[in-house]
């Protein structure tokens, strides 16, 4: 749980720091949307990752 | 413009199919509390997951969203997929939401709150704290309703003929038959949203080009709205202000939350999760990509709100993509609305009405059914007279509902956790966020508000709860599931 929680928050901060941080501002272009498309991709294959692990028992 | 006549026949269509839907639900209920607010526990992880994502995706998406992207670029992007992202905390806490409602036979949130504290003015407070900020946020739901029939048909059909129909559909689709009338009709409904959503984003990119001539268009033309902050929306400070709060969206809102209650098993709970996620992702791109489309196909619109009704009326997209677009959207919206009508009647019903001495199912149903039908009304009302006070509620209701999350994440992880921070938490927390808001004038862009929220609401939990004691009558989550959580292999 913890190194998932930690690979959670760290994805959810460089969601906020990469775009505003180091892409905004530089020549106009996709790289934001692609990065953001990226960091939406990765947040449901985390969450995909840990839900698949689950057990169901009575 | 579109001939209301033709939105009025795909409407009445529309309204038939539904209709049907809830029909059929209401043969199955069983007349216990249990099965009409909870369909019985034992919903399955597709109609769950359709379900889940119909309620959390309303009208804003393809009416606000495609706005804010239309007006400040892809920064809007950005604050859909933090929100998003925000569906991690269902790995931590779906489990324990389902353990503890299948174990004491919670129905509500608040009663689960309220009991993890052993203390009902705990229910009763979050179940009011829940009405006052999502009554405002249902008459949104309506205006958009309203903003979309009228936009696209020139006026021709009248708000009130539009809040009417929103109205009666999500009454009736709530109210027949609970839970489950409100899961079948918002399955079926996500899939018209999302096919609407994929067929006109489509339609609209093949007019502009393609998807290669669509991006080259935007990179030299709209250069600006590709960055961040963009033509001047999304600063930094805009960007947290709304992302912060809305993170929070799948604890804080309990008519989300109470999906969780609904589970057959913990394979329906993780089909739901998977569910929601694919559903979440692809609906975010399609609002945003739809807010670009527009910018390139209707530019130069004063009220940024009104680019879903330009695009659908510029030409572009053929009439059956528009008509089916609509009712993606009208579903959008009643999805949401008559869950947050059930949610809202099942906390009155459980966290006011219920005599625990007695068993009361159907007095606690006819409550609700009651409360739901008060809930659509002021909505209606409300969304009609455009009143100033209900719009800034509306626009708080993010904020000010974080004041739940403290007491909520506290159930689960800290037995130090008392009723009497619970209030303060949530008493002191709401306060100031109407004082900020409404008094002061703090708008809900500046960070400053939910964060001062959250800051009050966490530290008068901790303070308060350091100098209180837990009551006699509290329950201990923490201990009493984490076998259960060990066995099922769940954080």
């Amino acid at each position: 749980m913890r190194w998932w929680l930690v690979c959670m928050m760290a994805l959810v901060f460089a969601g906020i720091a990469v775009p505003y941080g180091l892409l905004g501002g530089t020549e106009p272009g996709l790289s934001i949307a692609f990065f953001w498309l990226g960091f939406g991709v990765a947040v449901a294959a985390m969450i995909a990752l840990a839900v698949l692990r689950w057990r169901d028992v009575s | 413009m579109m001939a209301p006549m033709l939105v009025w026949g795909v409407i009445g269509v529309f309204a038939l199919i539904g209709v049907t839907i809830a029909l059929r639900a209401a043969r199955m209920n069983q007349g216990t509390v249990g099965d009409y607010y909870l369909g019985g526990r034992a919903v399955g992880g597709v109609v769950a997951g359709l379900s889940y994502a119909a309620t959390t995706y309303s009208a804003f998406m393809l009416i606000v969203l495609t706005g804010l992207t239309y007006r400040g670029g892809i920064g809007a992007l950005g604050f859909e997929l933090i929100y998003f992202a925000g569906l991690s905390l269902l790995v931590i806490f779906a489990p324990r939401f389902w353990l503890v409602a299948k174990r004491w036979g919670f129905v509500s949130p608040a009663e689960m709150v309220g009991a993890r504290y052993g203390s009902r003015a705990v229910a009763r407070v979050m179940a009011a704290v829940s009405l006052l900020f999502l009554l405002p946020y249902c008459t949104t739901q309506m205006a958009g309703i309203g903003l979309l029939l009228s936009g696209v048909t020139g006026g021709e059909i009248s708000l009130f003929q539009a809040i009417l129909v929103g109205a009666g559909l999500a009454l009736f689709w709530a109210v027949v038959a609970g839970l489950r009338s409100v899961a079948w009709t918002d399955a079926a409904l996500s899939v018209v949203m999302v096919a609407s959503g994929v067929l006109a984003v489509s339609f609209a990119v093949a007019a502009l080009g393609g998807w290669g001539q669509f991006m080259a268009t935007a990179t030299l033309e709209q250069g600006e709205w590709l960055d961040v902050p963009g033509p001047g929306l999304w600063s930094f400070g805009t960007f947290i202000a709304l992302a912060f709060p809305w993170f929070f969206f799948a604890l804080s809102n309990p008519q989300v939350s109470q999906r969780l209650f609904i589970l057959r098993d913990f394979a329906a709970m993780r089909r739901m999760i998977l569910w929601v996620l694919g559903f979440g992702l692809l609906f975010t791109l399609i609002a945003v990509i739809w807010g670009f489309a527009a910018l390139q196909l209707a530019p130069g619109l004063e009220n940024t709100s009104m680019a879903t009704p330009a695009l659908l009326t510029s030409g572009v997209i053929p009439v059956w993509v528009g008509l089916l677009l609509i009712l993606g959207i009208l579903s959008a919206a009643i999805s949401t609305l008559d869950s947050i009508a059930l949610t809202v009647g099942a906390m009155v019903a459980r966290d006011f009405v219920r005599d625990e001495r007695e068993a009361s199912d159907a007095r606690q149903i006819l409550a609700g059914r009651l409360v739901m039908v008060l809930v659509v009304l002021f909505a209606s009302y409300f969304a009609l007279q455009q009143a100033a006070i209900v719009q800034q509620l509306a626009a708080l209701s993010a904020a000010g509902l974080l004041v739940c999350v403290p007491a909520i994440v506290a159930a689960f992880f800290w037995r130090g956790g008392t009723a009497a921070g619970a209030l303060a938490s949530m008493l002191g927390g709401g306060g100031l966020a109407i004082w900020l808001a409404m008094v002061e004038g703090v708008s809900v862009f500046n960070p400053l508000l939910p964060f001062s929220v959250a800051g009050a609401s966490v530290s008068l939990f901790v303070a308060v709860s350091l100098l209180s004691r837990p009551r006699e009558s509290a329950l201990d989550f923490k201990g009493e599931i984490a076998e259960a959580l060990a066995r099922h292999r769940a954080f």
